[in-house]
């Protein structure tokens, strides 16, 4: 760039003059996070420097810890780019606590001029509190009873989730003042979270109701966090057969002919604690089937040795004409009695006559 | 093997985003309705190490814009100056979902499809079965591939929902009980009964045989084409007459004989045999096509059951007569004993098949052998002898049960000389193991499922398993009826291995150490094609592909879909 600028003389001729360097200008902006500022935690600041005349800026960051006006006399860190990202330091360079982080932010041109002022940025220092997040096994239902894993992740951004105190864990139970048990869940580790630790209780309310679960953290300097888990306990559903095959004979008198080996098999059991196919997880149990026949002309007959959902009958082990009645009963694991009359071919042992725990197939031997 | 180059699968017509469509291209899985991207995978069936290239066909005017995302992070490996196609390496065999947004859109704007990379090593085929709930759609089903060498692969599906079909059974007008067999062209048959001859069900969207049998026995069941453009009347009557006689092995009329007829799965009603040996019963058959006769002789009578097979020509009377030889036996006094004990009130259950012909279905000029099966039940005692009880002079199985249901043992006897005979019923056996993991052989797999099927002259008295449970130890327990023989069954409900068969095992026989093989979880999504909502509660089953009878619908593996409509079973690995 051309700096000459020629100024025409009045009186005797002409005269040069050098060109004049302005000085480069320039803002800290904290971009993140805002306040408050913890130590221990990551922040990031940018600015975009200025100068009139076009030229190229360097950039020096520095961040120092202090207590008041009282700073390090060496920065813990610096920076040459327009952004700085720094990791506040837990302690100051000489040991102490601090309370305020300081930002100097010069910038100079390649003429050496320097933006005035120097610019700076002081930012309050908090001692942060711990983290705390609380979760509870995913169900539909939680059943009085059963146990019930309950989670808390913990950490603490300036002191290290290790500081911490140890949860405190505080169960509120429903007016009725039922019993609970809340022992040690071991739980494996995030390994890609350092900064965070699990811990685990397995719950077991001996009520229904709404529980509340506090769980409170606590660090070094007393400072706290507190989360709650509501647990709303309800009582056993008793399970359902949801899907089977064959189509069952729910109306007397009617009958399923039978012309071919067939299985006869629940498919599918709905059920709030023990479902059927029971699912690759510890949460929940299986089912239990109990079979019984009648033989043709015969009584019925508990097949003892049948724990499964399926059975097969052959025709060609009976006679064309003969009526063989298969039945199925479930159960979860607080077996609530199916106690109605037996020459009930369906029974629900509650009001939603949807949800059987019994079923039967009257078969017609063809 | 490589690839197969210049293949592709069509990925379409997703409705809404979240639809899947699965690689291995499984009947039934097709339109989702109203959508208008493709997703082509080049090659269709990649194999690990790969090059795979998916392309969305949008058939939407104008210059459009693509977003790929490849297993939910974005992608921009483009394969196309438009931005119309990506690619990636398949280094393992995973699933990997490709999805596109695409704007301007018409209509949709999203596709999602995942496609499975397998290895090369062997390929088994599955039916998949998912059952829905009644009130949405009927039982389908589909062929699965599954290659071994992978840990997982994902099988989505998508579920017809059909047609409602409400209808009723009638014969002269009057609506009457019966029972409904719906067997569609492709898929699984279903059954219904009405009990007032009106009935409402799901049926897909094509032709379907019903096979109508009534509860009278005087009206002669059938098989009817159902289109979906039918109504759901079906009507029945007393069909045809077919008569005939059935005479014993002297010649002489026999009485209160059941005869049926069998045609296609299509049964005739049943007939007793009169006091002069002849019956009537009531058919509605096809013609030129095979007919099957069933003959169960009185339980008094000594006589086998006897089937014959042939073209019969129902105008002509059938006439069954029973082969001379064998001659019966009486097995009265024949002491039932457990420990040198007898075994009052035992029941008995002779079983076995007869060599060679048993008797004749004489048709006109047709003389069609028949073949014999016995199956003859007889109570002892209370001093535990078996009262007059005629038997063919045969080499026999007694399937004996003392008073347990299930306390059973088997023992064979040759009545061909009709010798004096004993029963012996030992104690049923336990026959223990320890079932293991495929990872470590020294882990006991706790909550594994033991079946054990009986086949053999068991299997001829009665199918009834046993069924048991490893305990926390893996151990398991199985109580097995003496001299009986069953189909061994081991899975884990959970998929920590896979499905494990022994064949032919006497208790004895019960392997002590099962180690379960390395097993291949298929995961998957089931939806109801235009149904946003998530499908709980349906069964979901991997059938073997090849197998009749009862053993075709004998999970291999088996699951319900979850509260988001997902499922997981494990299937054996079936290697490189």
């Amino acid at each position: 760039m051309n700096r000459l600028i020629l100024i025409p003389a009045c009186l005797s001729g002409c005269f040069y003059t050098d060109p004049i360097n302005q000085r480069p200008s320039l803002d800290i902006h904290q971009v993140d996070p805002g306040s408050p500022v913890y130590r221990n935690t990551t922040l990031g600041f940018s600015t975009i420097p200025m100068d009139p005349d076009g030229d190229s800026v360097a950039v020096t960051w520095r961040a120092y810890a202090c207590t008041g006006i009282d700073c390090d006399p060496v920065e813990f860190d610096s920076g040459a780019d327009t952004t700085f990202t720094v990791l506040t330091p837990k302690v100051r360079t000489t040991g102490g606590v601090f309370d305020t982080l300081h930002i100097v932010l010069e910038a100079r041109d390649v003429h050496g001029a320097t933006a005035k002022p120097v610019q700076t940025l002081d930012l309050n220092v908090i001692d942060a509190p711990p983290t705390l997040a609380l979760r509870k096994e995913a169900r539909n239902t939680y059943v009085v009873g059963t146990d019930i894993g309950l989670y808390a992740k913990v950490g603490d951004a300036d002191d290290g989730y290790a500081a911490l105190d140890p949860l405190t864990w505080v169960v509120h139970g429903p007016p009725t003042m039922a019993t609970y048990t809340l022992t040690e869940l071991p739980i494996a580790q995030d390994s890609a979270d350092l900064a965070h630790h699990q811990f685990g209780k397995t719950f077991r309310p001996a009520g229904l109701g709404d529980w509340n679960i506090e769980v409170t953290a606590t660090d070094p300097s007393g400072v706290m966090a507190s989360q709650e888990l509501p647990v709303s306990v309800v009582a056993d559903h008793p399970p359902c057969l949801a899907q089977w095959d064959p189509t069952a004979t729910p109306m007397a008198g009617t009958t399923l002919p039978m012309t071919d080996p067939t299985l006869f098999q629940v498919l599918v059991v709905a059920d709030d604690l023990d479902p059927f196919p029971s699912t690759p997880s510890t949460l929940y149990g299986t089912a239990e089937f109990h079979w019984s026949i009648v033989p043709p002309s015969g009584t019925r007959q508990s097949l003892t040795g049948v724990t499964g959902s399926g059975v097969a009958l052959d025709p060609d082990s009976y006679t064309p004409g003969d009526i063989v009645e298969l039945r199925v009963e479930i159960q979860d694991r607080n077996h609530t009695a199916v106690n109605c009359p037996a020459t009930d071919l369906t029974c629900s042992v509650i009001s939603d006559q949807g949800c059987l725990q019994r079923l039967s197939w009257r078969v017609e031997v063809r | 093997m490589k690839a197969l180059a210049g293949l592709a699968l069509v990925a379409s017509c997703a409705s809404s985003p979240g639809n899947q469509v699965e690689a291995d291209a499984p009947i039934g899985m097709g339109d989702g309705g109203g959508c208008d991207i493709n997703l082509i995978f080049d090659p269709a069936v990649p194999f690990k190490g790969d090059h795979v290239k998916v392309t969305a066909q949008a058939m939407t005017a104008g210059v459009l814009a693509y977003a790929w995302q490849l297993d939910g992070a974005p992608n921009t490996s483009y394969e196309a100056a438009d931005h119309s196609a990506i690619g990636f390496d398949v280094p393992e065999a995973v699933s990997h979902t490709a999805s596109v947004d695409i704007t301007p859109s018409s209509g949709c704007s999203h596709q999602q499809a995942t496609i499975n990379v397998t290895t090369n090593g062997a390929v088994v085929m599955y039916r998949m079965r998912v059952i829905p709930p009644a009130n949405l759609a009927p039982p389908q089903e589909s062929l699965i591939q599954v290659h071994g060498g992978q840990t997982s692969a994902t099988r989505p599906f998508l579920i017809d929902p059909g047609a409602i079909v409400t209808g009723s059974v009638r014969s002269g007008g009057t609506p009457i009980p019966a029972y409904l067999k719906w067997i569609p062209l492709v898929g699984p048959a279903f059954g219904l009964v009405t009990s007032n001859g009106s009935f409402t069900t799901h049926a897909q969207l094509q032709m379907h045989t019903v096979v109508v049998i009534p509860q009278d026995n005087t009206l002669a069941p059938r098989a009817l084409p159902w289109l979906p453009s039918n109504s759901g009347t079906f009507t029945v009557d007393a069909g045809t007459a077919a008569t005939g006689t059935v005479l014993d092995r002297s010649g002489n009329p026999l009485a209160n004989a059941q005869v049926q007829l069998e045609q296609l799965g299509v049964p005739s009603t049943i007939a007793t045999t009169a006091a002069n040996g002849t019956f009537t019963v009531r058919t509605a058959f096809m013609t030129n096509q095979v007919i099957t006769a069933l003959i169960t002789p009185p339980a008094t009578s000594g006589l086998a059951k006897l089937s014959a097979s042939a073209l019969f020509d129902l105008a002509i009377p059938l006439n069954v007569s029973f082969a001379t030889s064998p001659a019966v036996c009486d097995l009265a006094g024949t002491p039932v004993k457990r420990g040198g004990a007898n075994q009052g009130l035992a029941a008995v259950t002779i079983v076995g098949t007869l060599p060679g012909s048993a008797g004749t279905v004489t048709n006109g000029a047709m003389v069609t052998t028949a073949t014999g099966s016995v199956h003859l039940n007889a109570v002892a005692s209370a001093g535990g002898t078996l009262p007059a009880t005629l038997v063919p002079r045969a080499a026999l199985s007694a399937v004996i049960q003392l008073a347990a249901q299930g306390d059973l043992a088997v023992t064979t006897f040759d009545a061909s000389a009709c010798a004096a005979q004993a029963f012996d019923a030992p104690a049923r056996m336990t026959a223990t193991g320890v079932v293991h993991g495929p990872d470590a052989a020294t882990t006991p797999l706790s909550d594994t499922r033991i079946e054990a099927t009986p086949i053999g002259a068991l299997a001829m008295a009665n199918l009834i398993p046993v069924q048991t449970t490893s305990d926390a130890n893996g151990t398991f327990s199985l109580l097995l009826a003496s001299g009986a023989h069953y189909a061994l069954h081991f899975f884990d409900p959970s998929g920590r291995g896979s499905p494990r068969d022994f064949a032919d095992q006497t208790a004895a026989g019960v392997p002590a150490t099962v180690q379960l093989a390395a097993a291949i979880a298929i995961t998957g999504n089931v939806s109801v094609q235009n149904d946003p909502n998530a499908i709980q509660n349906a069964s979901v089953q991997l059938l073997c592909a090849s197998c009749t009878g009862v053993a075709a619908s004998q999970p291999i593996a088996q699951a319900a879909t979850d509260i988001t409509g997902n499922y997981r079973v494990a299937v054996p690995d079936p290697g490189p």
